[in-house]
């Protein structure tokens, strides 16, 4: 970005500029931190590939040479890490060891699935979290509140599998309104979003009621109650307004605990997503696939706190304005 | 692919329990033709082509393809796309004639130039190493083919080749069209096989699903193989891949499955009880068993090995974590693999004998009951992968463990990661295990001499001459009597040294709904759907 257009935007896009350096970096450390990983475990994806499950007693070292020297695991790591990486920055992350399918295609062909569970269970984890939130904070009705703020604990704390398959036995086996598995249709998402909802909604819930109920203590709630507002005008346009910044830095955390939640919902209800291919390439230690994944997971990270970074400002004015006389400051040196 | 009608050939070598409960096969009724069967299976496989590595005993192919010769339920070698062959040299050149009439789902013709395109693109995959071990060892020896006229075609070997009508029967060697023959790895892999078995691949949704259609125009069934003759009653087939199972048992007591595969032992009584039928079908191999580390002073020792060999209460294995329906393992390999040699006297179970020869062999219980010698106390490491269900299982190891303990062995149980238990297993000299858990991929019992000679990266070189000399003697056998004679002293050497611990058998347990008749698996323990209809 240019000295003049970062001036015209102003401190704003100073701000924004410094986030996505930040990502960049992020990116890299994702891609080099998995890669070392990777390759310090003992094994290879190729000796795995031949013996799936580690116990069959039938490998061919010839067939193990053969696929290492395809696949460059012979040579050294440096030279291996440097052409991964320069590969990865074209976007291109070579090919699965077991299946020699290209690693692009087979992310493209995961990532709308979970896409769709994630962009579903994220809106019912917002309207149902937050929904509980303002409601447990909006009754004068004390066991009601009690009982409402008791909801997001065990949210959190009862296994996602679980939750999953008592979904399943209730709504799919016994009742039969959904598809108890596949990809195909709104149905089939159905279950396995409210699934992936619950942890997360929980989590929502949890913090936007203690911002709430702490928002509800302050003396701004006070001057207002004194100009005489509304119960529900102060809760929406004034506590609400406070109380949601956190939430905003918990979305970004949330990302990450949607795409590993994706894992077990993925599992449980046989869908083909990000999650199963996951699973599935950790399993066997298909390093070129896992190292899309992480990139990928990096990516959306990146991207989500990019995204919440650029609302902080818009939703509390103050931060922008901390960044802008920290740009101000820092301009002023060369001046 | 050697279809085996079950029910009409009671007491088949081959024991397909159907426990509680007729056989689904043995259904009276007129079968019902239409309908489509919908299939929840565990895994996807990394390939689905049975031939390359990844792809051997995934259901499709059986469906999809056929193979020169068959394989009926009492393991004998029947005619399949070949009418009829002849062997000669030995063992060297086999002629085969192929029968007239049978088509590829896209209309060409099984011809001799066909079969030969096919053998002559597994040798250039195993060339590549992409294919897997046992479709390598079948081809080993094969020096090439001539098409003599269109329905006749001959193979050549470097050398005698006794088993090769057997693999001939077995996955790896099935007859694709011209146009799968020449595709590479990677998209036989993803699927695109055509072949001549009475249904087709419609559709391949990776990891997700498999639609399989009836070809109507298939009408060159085996009888010798338990078949209807004429075209499949099913219209279609859905495979659904449903790795939770749970889900899988759920979704068949609910009606939105047919047939599933890998029933949880718990759940067996579960479809019982609610009309549905349970199959079990023994897996030819090496039974899940132990296996030693020979650089190890523990698992070298003979004493321990042959006394762990005899402490083991196979039958209680069974009855604890598996169901009256399964078997206990009475051999080295499967009783349904070819050539398999009955060795249960010695798999009996005696721990008396066990214990004098560990008193014999100067292993003293120590106070606590466990053995010491010469200031070693006896607790073997046994390393095994966590959750893997191919060789014995943690389960299974457990109670080896408690049997094992009166007898004054005290295993300890190391999980391991694949990972772990295949670094282990690159170098086994180094390798901190005394024993370890697996099991060993196999058709006939020619792949025994393959896992028991000193090459194999399991046994890293050490020498053993007893066992080399009698794996040679299988391998270089001349005639079918001396092969079975060399197989035979071979189970007996492995027992006898104590080179393979037996467990339990391998098992695979389908089940299908009441509505599902005519449902069986093969020697393989695939499930096989030509027969299959739906009462609707």
């Amino acid at each position: 970005m240019s000295r003049r257009s970062a001036l015209a935007n102003g401190g704003y896009g100073r701000y924004l500029a410094r986030r996505a350096v930040q990502g960049v970096f992020v990116l890299w450390a994702a891609f080099t931190l998995s890669f070392v990983v990777l390759y310090l475990m003992p094994s290879d994806p190729v000796s795995i590939m031949l013996n799936a499950t580690g116990d069959g007693v039938g490998v061919d070292p010839a067939a193990v040479a053969a696929l290492r020297a395809e696949h460059h695991l012979d040579s050294p790591l440096v030279v291996q890490y440097l052409f991964a990486l320069g590969d990865a920055v074209r976007g291109d992350f070579g090919t699965s060891i077991p299946t020699g399918e290209p690693v692009s295609r087979l992310i493209a062909e995961a990532l709308p699935q979970t896409l769709q569970l994630t962009a579903l269970s994220f809106v019912l984890a917002v309207v149902f979290g937050g929904g509980l939130a303002l409601l447990s904070t909006s009754t004068g009705w004390r066991p009601l509140r009690q009982a409402l703020l008791s909801l997001p604990p065990l949210g959190v704390s009862v296994p996602t599998f679980w939750v999953g398959l008592i979904l399943l036995q209730v709504f799919s086996f016994r009742a039969q309104l959904f598809p108890a598995t596949g990809n195909a249709g709104f149905p089939a998402l159905v279950l396995p979003a409210i699934t992936l909802a619950v942890p997360t909604g929980a989590v929502f819930a949890q913090v936007l009621a203690k911002n709430l109920a702490a928002a509800w203590r302050s003396p701004y709630v006070e001057t207002a109650r004194a100009k005489g507002l509304g119960r529900t005008r102060i809760q929406l346009r004034h506590a609400l307004r406070n109380g949601s910044i956190p939430v905003l830095t918990i979305i970004g955390i949330t990302v990450g605990q949607m795409l590993a939640g994706a894992v077990v919902v993925e599992t449980v209800f046989s869908r083909n997503g990000i999650g199963r291919l996951t699973e599935e390439s950790v399993a066997a230690q298909d390093i070129p696939v896992i190292q899309g994944l992480v990139v990928l997971s990096a990516l959306v990270f990146v991207l989500v706190n990019l995204v919440v970074d650029a609302i902080y400002p818009l939703v509390d004015p103050r931060i922008g304005r901390l960044e802008r006389r920290r740009v101000a400051r820092t301009e002023e040196v060369p001046a | 692919m050697r279809r085996a009608l079950v029910a009409l050939v009671p007491g088949a070598l081959l024991l397909l329990a159907a426990c509680g409960g007729a056989p689904p096969a043995a259904d009276a009724g007129v079968p019902e033709p239409g309908g489509t069967l919908r299939h929840a299976i565990s895994t996807w496989p990394t390939c689905l082509d049975p031939a390359l590595s990844g792809g051997r005993l995934f259901t499709v192919p059986e469906q999809i393809g056929e193979t020169l010769t068959g394989q009926a339920a009492d393991g004998t070698i029947v005619p399949r796309l070949a009418d009829s062959w002849e062997i000669a040299d030995g063992g060297r050149t086999y002629t085969f004639h192929l029968r007239p009439g049978v088509t590829f789902a896209d209309g060409t013709a099984v011809d001799a130039g066909v079969v030969a395109q096919n053998l002559t693109a597994l040798v250039a995959l195993n060339a590549a190493g992409k294919s897997d071990t046992l479709t390598r060892n079948a081809l080993n020896s094969f020096t090439g083919s001539e098409v003599l006229d269109p329905a006749t075609i001959r193979l050549h070997f470097g050398l005698p080749e006794l088993g090769f009508l057997r693999n001939a029967s077995d996955p790896y060697l099935t007859i694709w069209s011209a146009g799968t023959a020449a595709l590479p790895a990677d998209r036989r892999c993803a699927g695109e096989l055509v072949g001549s078995g009475p249904f087709a691949i419609q559709n391949v949704t990776r990891n997700q699903r498999v639609d399989l259609v009836k070809r109507p125009e298939h009408g060159w069934s085996r009888p010798e193989l338990g078949e209807h003759e004429g075209p499949a009653y099913l219209d279609a087939i859905t495979y659904e891949v449903v790795p939770e199972s749970g889900v899988r048992v759920g979704g068949l007591l609910s009606g939105q499955f047919d047939v599933i595969d890998d029933v949880p032992v718990a759940d067996q009584e579960s479809v019982r009880a609610a009309g549905g039928s349970v199959v079990l079908g023994t897996v030819p191999n090496l039974v899940p068993g132990i296996y030693h580390n020979p650089y190890s002073p523990l698992g070298g020792d003979l004493a321990v090995r042959k006394a762990i060999l005899l402490a083991i209460d196979r039958t209680e294995i069974r009855d604890t974590v598996y169901g009256p329906g399964y078997e206990v393992p009475t051999g080295e390999v499967a009783r349904n693999t070819p050539l398999f040699t009955d060795l249960s006297s010695q798999l009996r179970h005696d721990p008396a004998a066990a214990a004098a020869i560990l008193d014999q062999a100067g292993w003293t219980p120590g106070p606590d009951g466990v053995r010491v010698k010469d200031g070693v106390r006896l607790e073997p490491r046994l390393t095994y992968v966590a959750g893997s269900t191919r060789g014995a299982t943690q389960q299974d190891l457990e109670l080896v463990q408690q049997q094992l303990r009166p007898v004054g062995i005290a295993v300890q149980l190391v999980p391991q990661t694949a990972a772990e238990a295949s670094a282990d297993l690159a170098d086994v000299s180094k390798a901190r295990f005394d024993f370890a858990s697996g099991a060993g991929a196999g058709k006939d019992v020619d792949f025994l001499i393959g896992l028991f000679r000193s090459t194999n990266p399991r046994l890293g070189g050490f020498a053993n001459p007893g066992l080399e000399a009698a794996a040679d003697a299988l391998d270089t056998a001349t005639d079918d009597a001396s092969r079975a004679a060399a197989a035979a002293a071979l189970q007996r050497y492995i027992v006898d040294d104590a080179q393979w611990i037996p467990v339990r058998e391998a098992t695979r347990a389908y089940a299908a709904e009441a509505r599902v008749h005519g449902y069986r698996v093969d020697p393989y323990a695939q499930s096989v759907f030509h027969d299959t209809w739906l009462q609707q």
